[in-house]
């Protein structure tokens, strides 16, 4: 940002980010317990995570907000009537009734099932963020219970994502998959593993707390956890159904946006997808049936070529056999030879 | 237990020396080629089917590249008759491009191979254009992958290929030494996915509630940006986030920066899918499980793997996000021949290709099992 430029939203909201990590950072530098044993600092520290974990899960609503904003100032609510005439959305029902009167109600019912896809999307599009925002705030989650573990019986208790509503899970480990994917990316790229060091088993809860000495190490901290979460949310049935609506949706709204193109082309006597798939169609047969064409011609000439072996040997045999006859022959002395 | 101090003012040299090693990576990595080819030169081109093509690597080769300085005489040029090794065909994925067997000179499947005096071809199935979405998966197998190990045969005396087939290209051997099983001496399978159905297939799993026909139908041969979208988004975190943050440690690695730049370049220089083949893998492997469940049906003819004779061995990573282990172990159970093996290679789908452990441990057992038995 320049000198004296005002500050903008997208700049405000970006420092407000490093402010929750900053947060973070100086939560995990508040000394975790005193030499004289008494849990009081235990329990600051404890809070001071959770409250930079809880900023950490609000950044990530607020944007999920923003999204929601932007998606539904888009689409309207069933039985939401717009102001006459002027805002009129096509998917509103009355003007799809509408659309099916008069010489251009074609056109006019095309266009309406053209913004019905486009809401379908949205809407299928803003599913799959719903899903993803969840997960990354699990993440957070997960990132918390690996900085501060909580007991058991407290964990019902523990602070929880600030929209999910989901249990906090226990302390993570990471799955062979991604400690294999880490190696071979480390591996591939020459890098250096920066992971985190792994609890010794059998320990306490307590005492299973991650103890990120870098910020590198706390972002693959927060990485593993997150990716975990990640790994969950594609084994969940809802999100396969999500991403399948999303695809659909979106095949639809792209034949829907062909189609419109398509029209536009033909009234402007120009080669639309249609011709070119028709081209394309004959272009395909032409070579399929060129290898079998020339298969059978070439079959043919064998044939032929044959054919006129056989002739030509036997006219030979013909001819040998004449030669022979002539030659016996009492009048052949003194005679051309035939 | 008393935890660590952490020094606040850590962070902000850690971010500090971040940025000036990213700074030294990119400008090193801005001198650096982003090549869309291996790096082995090719001896011969042979044109296959309709869109194919196929690459031929011969022992003795490069004398047309940087190995050498000057061409050798027509005696000493390399040739198809003079090698006394079976030749290899290797038939990769339609979904990304081969040279990932060939990415840098020390870590190259084909050198190695051809380095070992096998005549090495590799099956290039190239770009499909407009009127290649109707070329179907039969037309793949049949007039693709039969006519190449058909002519690798001719030009050999007659001598049959080895067969070595990687990822979906692995699939796709499998199919061939079913349905034409005199044309191939032995087969090698990669990270090859039999049953599409076991639990941990996330790709599987995404697939089965997608309308493929309709998908086809509408958007023709499949945008490689859509389909690296997909396979991008079933790890977004190490792939857009830990790979990126990782790429400064390499400012001082040359070769680990060149070897990344190219990875880089591969992982995105994708083909596009041709719609019908795309259309019916997705369905009749991915979505019925045809290979597994024996409902499969290709070139006119009912496949099932109890078919295969040939002499396999599957290679399979354990921790592949993309053919679970399980989704390639599956083959033992199924198929026909008594001489098979299986290799559990200890890392992810990349880095069976890719890897130093591969080409110093794996490699070496490829080149062993193909040099014993018939």
């Amino acid at each position: 940002m320049e000198r004296g430029e005002s500050f903008s939203t997208l700049w405000l909201e970006q420092i407000d980010a490093m402010q929750a990590l900053s947060e973070l950072w100086q939560a995990l530098a508040t000394p975790p317990a005193a030499d004289d044993g008494t849990q009081a600092a235990a329990a600051e520290r404890s809070a001071a995570i959770a409250e930079a974990c809880t900023r950490l899960q609000e950044r990530l609503d607020t944007l999920f907000a923003q999204a929601q904003r932007a998606a539904t100032a888009l689409a309207r609510e069933p039985g939401d009537h717009p102001s006459w005439p002027w805002t009129l959305p096509l998917e509103w029902e009355p003007l799809r009734t509408l659309a099916r009167f008069g010489p251009l109600q074609t056109e006019q019912q095309r266009g309406v099932e053209c913004a019905a896809a486009a809401q379908r999307c949205l809407q299928a599009q803003l599913h799959c963020l719903e899903l993803l925002h969840e997960s990354a705030c699990k993440g957070v989650e997960r990132l918390q219970q690996r900085l501060h573990p909580t007991p058991p019986a407290a964990a019902d208790t523990a602070t929880t994502g600030a929209t999910t509503g989901s249990a906090t899970s226990g302390p993570a480990t990471s799955g062979p998959e991604s400690a294999g994917a880490q190696r071979e990316a480390s591996e591939a790229s020459g890098t250096v593993d920066t992971g985190r060091s792994e609890p010794p088993p059998g320990e306490a809860a307590a005492d299973q707390r991650a103890r990120p000495e870098s910020l590198r190490a706390l972002y693959q901290l927060w990485l593993e956890e997150s990716e975990q979460a990640y790994e969950e949310l594609l084994a969940d049935p809802r999100w396969s159904r999500a991403f399948s609506e999303l695809m659909a949706a979106t095949t639809e709204l792209i034949a829907g946006y062909q189609e419109g193109l398509d029209r536009h082309l033909q009234a402007l006597d120009l080669p639309n997808r249609s011709d070119f798939l028709d081209t394309q169609r004959r272009l395909d047969r032409l070579e399929r049936e060129q290898p079998l064409q020339e298969r059978d011609r070439t079959a043919a000439l064998s044939a032929e070529v044959a054919r006129l072996q056989r002739e030509v040997a036997e006219l030979r045999a013909d001819l040998t056999e004449l030669r022979r006859l002539y030659a016996h022959h009492p009048g052949a002395k003194g005679r051309n030879k035939p | 237990m008393m935890d660590p101090p952490i020094d606040p003012l850590r962070a902000q040299g850690e971010i500090g020396d971040w940025q000036q090693r990213l700074a030294r990576a990119l400008e090193a990595a801005e001198r650096l080629p982003a090549p869309t080819a291996g790096v082995t030169p090719v001896d011969v081109r042979l044109p296959i089917g309709r869109r194919a093509e196929l690459l031929g690597y011969y022992p003795g080769g490069d004398w047309q590249g940087k190995d050498s300085a000057a061409p050798p005489s027509e005696e000493t040029a390399p040739s198809p008759q003079r090698q006394e090794r079976p030749p290899v065909l290797i038939v990769y994925s339609l979904v990304n491009r081969p040279f990932i067997l060939d990415l840098t000179a020390e870590r190259s499947w084909i050198r190695r191979l051809r380095a070992a005096g096998h005549p090495v071809y590799l099956l290039d199935w190239r770009e499909p254009q407009g009127a290649d979405r109707f070329i179907s998966l039969d037309e793949h197998i049949d007039g693709g992958l039969a006519a190449a190990a058909v002519t690798i045969a001719d030009r050999h005396d007659g001598q049959k290929p080895h067969l070595l087939g990687i990822c979906q290209g692995g699939t796709f051997a499998l199919c061939l030494a079913a349905l034409r099983p005199n044309l191939l001496k032995r087969l090698v399978l990669l990270v090859t996915p039999v049953d599409f159905a076991t639990p941990e297939d996330r790709l599987s799993q995404l697939a089965q509630g997608l309308d493929f026909e309709r998908i086809g139908e509408r958007l023709g041969n499949i945008s490689a940006h859509w389909l690296n979208a997909f396979f991008v988004a079933l790890k977004p975190y190490r792939l857009l986030s830990q790979r990126y943050l990782d790429f400064p440690e390499l400012a001082e690695q040359p070769q680990a920066l060149e070897d990344f730049m190219r990875l880089e370049r591969w992982m995105y220089d994708s083909p596009r899918q041709p719609r019908a083949a795309f259309t019916q893998f997705a369905r009749d492997f991915y979505q019925r499980n045809g290979l597994l469940n024996g409902t499969l049906e290709l070139c006119g003819e009912p496949l099932t793997l109890d078919q295969v004779r040939a002499p396999t061995l599957n290679i399979y990573a354990a921790h592949d996000h993309l053919v679970p282990a399980a989704a390639a172990q599956a083959l033992r159970d199924h198929i026909g021949t008594p001489h098979y093996r299986e290799i559990a290679f200890a890392g992810g789908h990349l880095g069976v290709f890719i890897s130093r452990r591969a080409h110093r441990e794996l490699l070496p057992e490829v080149l062993a099992w193909l040099a014993t038995g018939p």
